[in-house]
């Protein structure tokens, strides 16, 4: 089709596209007269357009983010908070109730297939249900032109992550955080959800020093497209730089290896997170994910002692025992690990645990 | 602007080194974040119209290179299975491939609707904003966006029955 016909053409389409069917068919009879192929033309792309009001072209192949004023549902977007790889968080009005929520849209393509994404539902129900002080809690699910949302809470504060940006935490913040995490792994745990991807950057500390446990139910939703990458690119994924899979160095060895995972991945995580919020450095990292990947199956972590010699040994201890590689050698349940870190918490306060260390240590000097 | 505009090509380039690694849907997250961070960041710009402009066409070009490759892949290797669930790309009616020879032929007949749907699909541009990126009313926008869109839905559909 030359450019010169497509301007006759869509000069009368768009004319028609304007008016109503009635009006339609006396304008087209009119214009095209003397010129049926025209005709022909025309009543084809309204066709087309008829077919095209499915969505055809509706959303950009990447969502863009959501304007103010968006309505889902009951809820009005107010402002981003934030994106990552899982979506985009927004702040969001709830016009029936009157409050504020966060809602984090995930991208469609994580979703298409349905079955995953009830699954992914049930669990997120469940975990909504588990109402745990240290666990995001989740109002509503729903979905917004195909890509499914999460209503929660709206938390104040900062990440793990972003409190770790200037290195280490004190020992006694460490803990306090560490009994909230364990604590509120153990609410999930007793119901049978395992997270599959803690770390830094799903713990949120509130600005009154609340910890809260993000993105239950989520990590299973990723984990498919990962099997299914691994039967392909193995080879390639093996060099590639570390980023991308950012999660990798807190995977445990089993998931590292494609085994099922049970409640004490989690508990292997949380070491690798604690390991972190003490020494400021993570335990595996490596250049590449897959020297990442060796490290966590074959390597003893550096001793917590010998980066930061200052820390209670008790606490030293709970962090390696987090990170055995064999899951029976771990704790084996959070139950046992806020209990453990609950003591240390209690011998912080009066001051024993730090004198055991250093007596300890004088022992050795001497 | 040449600061946007190389900050534009390294991600492109981060993104398609990526890619080339790993052919997952993690590198759709990747590159949507980087969209994101520029697009509706905080970043201020000094000329937002060309900056849009510019995102649109580069967004296209990662796509569609990315939908290609895909398809080259799928046509020479044994696990077509694997690799079709694996590479599915989040737009699940268009082939982007397709879509991009189709709006090439539209551009060679009117290139402003040519950028139009560049504007509104790839980049991700409302009916206004696409009006102000290209000084023209959004009525206009609106119309000829309507046109082009009956028009390249027949063309992918000529193409898909041939």
């Amino acid at each position: 089709m030359t450019g010169e016909r497509w301007q006759e053409i869509r000069t009368v389409l768009e004319a028609a596209l304007a008016m109503d069917s009635e009006k339609r068919r006396a304008y087209l009879d009119q214009v095209c007269s003397s010129d049926q192929s025209l005709r022909r033309e025309v009543e084809s792309l309204l066709a087309a357009d008829q077919q095209a009001q499915t969505g055809f072209l509706e959303s950009p192949p990447l969502a863009r983010k959501l304007e103010k004023g968006t309505r889902l549902g009951e809820y009005e977007i107010v402002s981003l908070l934030g994106s990552g790889g899982m979506g985009e968080v927004y702040c969001a009005r709830d016009l029936r109730l009157g409050r504020d929520v966060a809602i984090k849209v995930l991208p469609a393509d994580l979703c298409y297939d349905a079955d995953r994404l009830r699954r992914f539902e049930l669990e997120a129900r469940t975990a909504a249900a588990l109402n745990h002080p240290n666990i995001l809690a989740i109002h509503q699910l729903g979905s917004y032109r195909g890509s499914p949302y999460l209503v929660s809470e709206l938390l104040h504060g900062e990440t793990l992550r972003e409190k770790l940006k200037f290195g280490a935490l004190s020992e006694q913040q460490a803990i306090e955080y560490s009994v909230q995490i364990a604590r509120g792994l153990a609410a999930a745990h007793d119901k049978g959800i395992v997270h599959r991807d803690l770390k830094p950057d799903n713990l949120f500390v509130t600005k009154d020093g609340r910890v809260k446990i993000l993105d239950f139910g989520l990590a299973k939703l990723t984990q498919r497209e990962r099997e299914l990458a691994d039967t392909v690119t193995i080879r390639e994924k093996a060099t590639q730089p570390g980023m991308v899979l950012g999660t990798v160095g807190y995977m445990s060895p089993e998931q590292v290896r494609g085994l099922n995972a049970d409640h004490r991945a989690d508990i292997f995580a949380f070491g690798a997170t604690l390991y972190e919020v003490l020494t400021g450095r993570r335990v595996f990292h490596k250049a590449t994910s897959a020297d990442t990947m060796s490290a966590i199956l074959q390597e003893d972590p550096p001793r917590i002692s010998q980066i930061c010699p200052g820390i209670v040994f008790g606490l030293q201890r709970v962090v390696h025992r987090c990170l055995e590689k064999d899951p029976e050698r771990r704790f084996q349940s959070a139950h046992d690990l806020a209990f453990a870190l609950e003591a240390l918490s209690e011998s912080a306060i009066s001051g024993q645990g730090r004198l055991s260390s250093q007596a300890v240590k004088a022992e050795r000097l001497s | 602007m040449p600061l946007v505009y190389d900050e534009l090509r390294r991600v492109a380039h981060n993104y398609l080194q990526r890619e080339r690694l790993d052919h997952t849907l993690q590198s759709t997250a990747v590159v949507h974040e980087a969209y994101l961070r520029l697009v509706g960041g905080a970043v201020e710009f000094q000329n937002r119209e060309h900056f849009f402009a510019v995102a649109a066409q580069l967004m296209r070009q990662i796509l569609v290179d990315y939908a290609r490759r895909h398809r080259s892949l799928k046509r020479d290797a044994g696990y077509k299975l694997a690799l079709d669930e694996a590479l599915k790309l989040p737009s699940k009616e268009v082939d982007l491939v397709d879509l991009d020879d189709a709006l090439k032929e539209l551009a060679r007949m009117d290139a402003r609707q040519g950028r139009i749907v560049e504007l509104r699909f790839f980049g991700g541009l409302s009916i206004e904003e696409t009006a102000d990126v290209l000084s023209i009313s959004a009525a206009t926008v609106e119309r000829s966006w309507a046109s082009a869109r009956a028009w390249l839905y027949r063309q992918l559909n000529r193409n898909a029955a041939s």
